[in-house]
């Protein structure tokens, strides 16, 4: 980019005599070759901030270990919940039953909550959200 | 030195330093005590002297600070809007906390506080608790209404009712797992690759060529658990952030 700068730096004066007019030529020509080559050069970075971008097997493995997480502590909770009711209540297996199915149906939502997009918040409504703000 | 050096759970042993026992409960300074202190300490004395020269050209240490509070008040901003800026002190407490202590844990013989379930859960109680105190306190009793999603119909509304009320709940068990998980297993796995150059080195010249590649993996580990020491507090704190947006916003 600053290459680039300093070739549109030299054609400042608007005043050209002839000798001027071919040597502006000249330097149009080297910019124009300079153009192509940082056109070039971008289309490489592009492609190499795409592959970059591109989830790795390690965030992958993060992002498995995160939605494991939020399901599994779904279905840990329900069974607390319902193991609790009956330890007071007495109803020995049923509040587990009932509550392990729900824990299952909170890790579930859990993990759609977590992978579905997100929102913008309402405060600022018209800010669209930018970044998907989660890891 | 009594035990295995090799032993990968030793790191994350309690030791009394200063044995302080109150009726029955014991409330001794421990290492994972000194260790929080050391955290805050440390976050509170860097924070404060890089920012002493309020150089309007910050020093490296002042951008530094700046960098971590813009990044926290746009991640806050993101998540919970204007209104949750009011948290503001609270999350970049939390978000400072959780780093300082992971990348303390990286340092050798350093105790890794947040490597202990209870430690981890505590916080994750205090975001919670946070959450449902303001919420209360700020909408009263329509808070509720957090748990009741719109556009459901009546007759499953009570089931949904109960699915979020189980999710909601699961928040903090969530939240404390996922950062002491990702701490322990890392420190574990660490060791581990570690011990075995000590093992291996042991039997001689085969040994300590073959350790070579234990050695490289512990390296890359390294590096890897770095990334993860960062990564997790950043979790931490976006997660903070959208609960906050619960407390906030009730109304989704």
């Amino acid at each position: 980019m600053a290459e680039k700068d300093t070739g549109s730096g030299t054609d400042q004066p608007s005043l050209r005599t002839s000798a001027e007019s071919s040597e502006t030529a000249a330097w149009d020509a080297r910019r124009a070759a300079l153009e192509a080559k940082l056109a070039q050069h971008r289309v490489r970075n592009a492609a190499e901030a795409e592959r970059e971008s591109r989830p790795g097997t390690m965030q992958g493995l993060a992002e498995g270990l995160k939605l494991g997480s939020e399901f599994v502590a779904g279905v840990v909770v329900g069974a607390a919940i319902g193991y609790g009711i009956d330890y007071f209540a007495g109803t020995m297996p049923f509040g587990l039953i009932v509550f392990l199915m729900i824990g299952f149906a909170a890790g579930v939502r859990n993990v759609l909550r977590s992978v579905s997009p997100k929102p913008a918040p309402s405060a600022n409504a018209a800010e669209p959200p930018l970044k998907d703000s989660e890891s | 030195m009594e035990h295995d050096p090799t032993d990968p759970i030793h790191q994350f042993q309690i030791n009394r330093i200063v044995p302080i026992q109150i009726g029955d409960w014991d409330f001794s300074f421990t290492n994972s005590a000194l260790f929080m202190v050391l955290t805050v300490a440390v976050a509170t004395a860097f924070l404060y002297y890089t920012t002493r020269g309020r150089g309007l050209v910050p020093s490296r240490g002042q951008s530094i600070t700046e960098l971590s509070y813009e990044f926290t008040a746009n991640m806050l901003r993101d998540a919970a809007g204007t209104a949750g800026m009011k948290f503001f002190p609270f999350v970049f407490s939390i978000f400072m906390f959780v780093l300082v202590a992971n990348l303390f844990g990286m340092v050798p013989y350093f105790f890794t506080v947040t490597s202990h379930l209870i430690v981890t859960f505590a916080l994750a109680l205090l975001v919670i608790g946070v959450v449902v105190g303001y919420g209360f306190y700020k909408h009263g009793l329509k808070w509720l209404m957090v748990f009741v999603p719109s556009g459901v119909p009546g007759y499953i509304l009570p089931l949904v009712v109960a699915i979020e009320i189980v999710s909601f709940l699961s928040r903090p068990v969530s939240l404390s797992v996922r950062l002491f998980a990702n701490m322990l297993a890392g420190h574990i796995t660490l060791k581990v690759f570690a011990g075995f150059v000590v093992s291996m080195s042991a039997l001689g010249t085969l040994g300590v060529i073959g350790s070579i590649l234990p050695l490289l993996m512990t390296i890359a580990l390294t590096a890897l658990e770095f990334l993860v020491a960062a990564l997790q507090a950043y979790v931490f704190a976006v997660l903070t952030c959208m609960y906050l947006n619960d407390a906030v916003h009730p109304h989704h």
